[in-house]
């Protein structure tokens, strides 16, 4: 059961802390991706074979919210599931967020265990890693 | 929401990220020491109930500190060089979400831009200050100063 994650955030130091809290927190990761905004994302996501997304919403050229709705229109992305991993706690904005089809929402600052309750809760105790495109 | 309660929630606010993601203690002061040298500024927009800007200054050196810190390793390692402008961007970031649902509650509907951050003169960071709504002084126990402040129309005029 190892994965292959992509990682989306403009903060270099965000995306540390994501693949560290990741590697902490016991998920078996195949690969690790990363990328800094929602058009380095799509760019990754049509060319490596991707399980789960963790992505930040507030970042320049596409936010976060805008690439759940590109990958929504997709037809090879839109079962991806992505888990958004913000600074922003409000409750509307995660229930705005929840309608448009992100799976779960990890608030910063984050634990590791946040990322193995979410992967368990997204992917499942017993989904297998997906086979490369 | 009144000033003094925005300074409430913001020092409320920047202790508890300060310690849970960067692990820094620190205490507000009324009377902070002076920035020698340049002040790294980080600056954050928001848009709700109210409208107005969040903004955080600590030294450049105290940054590289909290890169080290935000990344689990210590102010020498590669990892965490020149990352000060980064640390300081993510730092206010956190604060701001966290800051939101403290000063307007949880269901309130608000946007929050893209941290900017810039060094700027000591000088220049103070004639800033001059016209801040909300400000908190915190000192970290190595004696670091970290300031963190608000523009808002609700609490112009008033400072902390």
């Amino acid at each position: 059961m190892s994965y292959n994650v992509l990682v989306v955030d403009d903060s270099a130091i965000i995306r540390t802390m994501v693949k560290r809290s990741i590697a902490m927190s016991g998920i078996e990761v195949r690969e690790i991706h990363e990328a800094s905004n929602g058009v380095e994302a799509l760019q990754v996501l049509n060319s490596q074979w991707i399980d789960i997304v963790f992505a930040d919403l507030n970042m320049p050229e596409m936010t976060g919210s805008e690439l759940v709705a590109k990958m929504a229109e997709d037809g090879m992305l839109v079962s991806v599931p992505v888990v958004i991993v913000s600074s922003e706690h409000s409750q509307a904005r995660i229930d705005e967020l929840t309608e448009r089809g992100i799976r779960a929402y990890i608030k910063k600052p984050f634990r590791p265990e946040n990322f193995r309750e979410v992967v368990t809760q997204v992917l499942g105790p017993g989904k297998e890693g997906g086979n490369a495109r | 929401m009144p000033a003094e309660t925005h300074a409430e929630a913001l020092e409320k606010v920047l202790t508890r990220i300060l310690e849970d993601a960067a692990f820094v203690f620190a205490e507000s002061t009324p009377q902070p020491p002076r920035f020698e040298g340049a002040v790294l500024v980080a600056r954050l927009s928001y848009a709700g109930p109210e409208t107005g800007e969040m903004q955080i200054g600590i030294n450049p050196a105290f940054a590289g500190m909290l890169a080290a810190n935000l990344l689990g390793t210590e102010p020498g390692d590669p990892l965490a060089q020149n990352r000060g402008f980064d640390a300081v961007g993510e730092l206010l970031n956190m604060v701001g979400g966290m800051l939101v649902p403290e000063m307007f509650g949880p269901a309130a509907a608000c946007r929050l831009g893209v941290p900017k951050v810039a060094e700027v003169s000591r000088e220049e960071y103070e004639s800033r200050l001059a016209g801040m709504s909300c400000r908190v002084s915190l000192i970290e126990e190595s004696g670091q100063r970290i300031d963190a402040c608000l523009f808002s129309d609700a609490c112009k005029g008033m400072n902390s």
